[in-house]
């Protein structure tokens, strides 16, 4: 996708006057995003998709406080986290059972795959911020590098650079994965 | 900026995508003359390669955008304010774990039946599950010189389906794969489904209902018709037509239930590319079609009909019962129910079907039953066939299609790869296998 905030901006202009269509394309845009976002800090998936629906919700119905459009994303990402963190206490017993059963469950491959995919979400959890953001940008909101500067006040050469210093920080946390 | 730097920030945007090919030959050039500018290109390929294991392996429901607008409708329409922790149930209840693992529980759930020494000490002998069609009809005697058109047909059903051939002969049966003189009917058993597969779409016949296999628009392909009762289509890569009365209808990568209603014939797409007549049709609109004309309308709440999934899950059921033969009921009692939950989930959603089907015939690709016999292989291929209906690469995440090739050049470098995870899927069947013996399965 190549469409930028200024295209972020119109889009929650229209969804603010009642368009839904508008809405669904910020949806589709930024859900993947927002749900990996909240997956790097929970390490859960399944509360992190139920905070992303419930995000994307009340993000809809409080629109109109939103006061910079073209931050919508990180809005949202803000809603999710308050969300997730009321949440946390009053699920954290069924999260020990469901983690539990989880292990029961996986497959043979998902073993294989699952250290790694673990790793990756610590380490990008543990990324400065703005790394964090224009990674998450890049590969799950599918957005570029002027889009990505623009969200992130910076050039789109920055961002370049920002994705550079984001992916040898990522590598250096991986190392354990390194072939020898 | 220093050369240095220029250098690596190339390296970095190579995994972009977006590299000019002028500078993907400085790359090319530096990597091959500096080892360090190699090492951190080593490096940014396995941070890139980590998130991209990251994305295949949480991804995202297809239907996610849908759920969140429909759960707007729901809160929209109460209008009590009862916040967003009212909506948290339209999330699925079962366990999200991850695409991958996914397929992999199916590989291991079907496995169970291939692999499974809990069921039987000495597996069945089994018959090829279909019969070999070959010039020959499958029905019917064979005519020197009969010019009348041909398909290659394959119909699967649990119960006994009547096919109906261009030169007037009958049968009844369960299972038909081969060439078949057109136009020709198939009558779904008034209790079971069909699944019909001609010309590179697929049908699920309801119970009782009968689609007519005939080339409508006279271009070499053969297309399937509703005659009566509802029909679902599906269409791979090529595009598929059909038609109500003079309606045309045409689908390409993408499922359409046609339903029969007293004003009419509802179409409704339920995912990828349609058309009806020269409309565009998506799967948030239905078309009514009454006589030769046709109305569209927002659908906004499309759900694929059970029976549309059940059909494939009995063509599923009847190769499953095929290579287990006399031990089916005692494999329905224990794992049936469980493997027909998973495989409804899954057969809903063509993100998850078309991994799901590739990766079993990856697997049988790669030697994973290489022990067992061929048609025991045939039936593993038959099932992901089955599962994939209506799929296509393009159905299967990115990230996901980039992980079978890091699998295949795995195995290019150790052949013997294969075998440790057929150890390692065996523990896990046998684990699987005591827990369903201690259940009393």
């Amino acid at each position: 996708m190549t469409d930028g905030p200024e295209d972020t901006q119109a889009l929650v202009l229209r969804a603010r006057s009642g368009d839904k269509l508008a809405f669904e394309l910020l949806v589709s845009r930024y859900e993947h995003g927002v749900y990996i976002h909240m997956l790097s800090k929970t390490g859960d998936p399944e509360r992190s998709q139920e905070v992303t629906q419930d995000a994307f919700i009340t993000a809809y119905t409080t629109l109109a406080r939103l006061e910079k459009p073209a931050s919508f994303r990180s809005w949202v990402i803000g809603i999710a986290l308050n969300l997730s963190r009321r949440r946390k206490k009053e699920v954290a017993n069924l999260d020990l059972l469901e983690a539990s059963a989880e292990k029961r469950e996986s497959g043979a491959l998902a073993a294989i795959t699952n250290e790694k995919v673990d790793a990756v979400r610590r380490a990008i959890a543990e990324l400065p911020e703005n790394y964090r953001d224009a990674l998450l940008m890049h590969y799950f909101d599918k957005q570029r590098g002027k889009a990505i500067g623009q969200e992130l006040g910076v050039s789109e050469g920055a961002v370049h650079m920002i994705l550079l210093r984001a992916r040898k920080a990522l590598a250096e946390k991986l190392q354990a994965f390194a072939p020898e | 900026m220093s050369g240095r730097e220029e250098l690596e920030l190339l390296s970095s945007r190579f995994f972009d995508g977006d590299l000019t090919a002028q500078e993907n030959a400085r790359l090319e050039a530096a990597l091959a003359a500096d080892p360090e500018l190699r090492e951190l290109h080593a490096d940014l390929m396995r941070a890139h390669q980590g998130v991209a294991m990251l994305a295949s392996a949480h991804p995202l429901p297809q239907d996610f955008t849908r759920r969140i607008l429909a759960a707007l409708d729901q809160d929209t329409a109460a209008q009590a304010g009862t916040g967003p922790g009212a909506v948290i149930h339209q999330l699925p209840k079962r366990h999200w774990t991850t695409l991958i693992a996914a397929a992999a529980a199916v590989v291991l759930a079907i496995g169970l039946v291939f692999g499974a020494s809990y069921l039987s000490e000495n597996p069945p002998t089994v018959a090829p599950p279909v019969a070999k069609g070959g010039e020959k009809p499958v029905i019917g005697p064979e005519v020197v010189q009969d010019t009348r058109p041909r398909a290659e047909v394959v119909a699967l059903s649990s119960g006994a389906m009547r096919l109906t051939d261009g030169a007037g002969a009958t049968s009844q049966q369960t299972s038909v794969t081969g060439q078949v003189i057109l136009p020709a009917t198939v009558q779904a058993p008034a209790d079971a489904h069909v699944l019909v597969r001609v010309g590179g779409g697929t049908a699920i016949v309801p119970p009782g209902a009968t689609v007519r296999l005939s080339d409508v628009d006279a271009d070499g392909v053969p297309n399937l018709e509703s005659v009566d009762g509802d029909l679902y289509l599906e269409s791979g890569d090529k595009q598929v037509s059909t038609r109500v009365n003079n309606v045309r209808l045409s689908l390409r990568r993408g499922g359409m239930t046609l339903r029969r209603t007293e004003n009419g014939v509802v179409a409704e797409p339920s995912f990828g590319f349609a058309s009806i007549g020269s409309s565009q049709v998506s799967f948030r609109q239905s078309a009514l079609i009454n006589g030769d004309t046709f109305e569209v309308s927002p659908c906004p709440n499309p759900v694929l009909d059970d029976w549309a999934v059940e059909g494939r899950l009995d063509a599923i059921k009847l190769q499953l019962r095929d290579v287990l033969g006399a031990e089916y009921p005692k494999f329905e009692q224990t794992l049936g129910k469980s493997l027909e939950s998973m495989l409804r989930g899954i057969l809903a959603n063509p993100s998850e079907a078309a991994t799901n089907s590739r990766m079993l015939h990856f697997f049988v690709k790669h030697g994973w039953l290489d022990d067992r016999p061929e048609s025991e292989r045939q039936a593993m291929r038959n099932i992901a066939d089955i599962i994939g209906q209506g799929t296509t690469d393009a159905d299967v995440p990115v990230p996901v299609r980039q992980l079978f090739a890091q699998l295949e050049e795995e195995l290019k470098k150790n052949p013997d790869a294969i075998r440790d995870f057929a150890r390692m899927m065996r523990e896990a069947l046998e684990r699987r296998g005591d827990h369903h013996r201690k259940r009393g399965g």
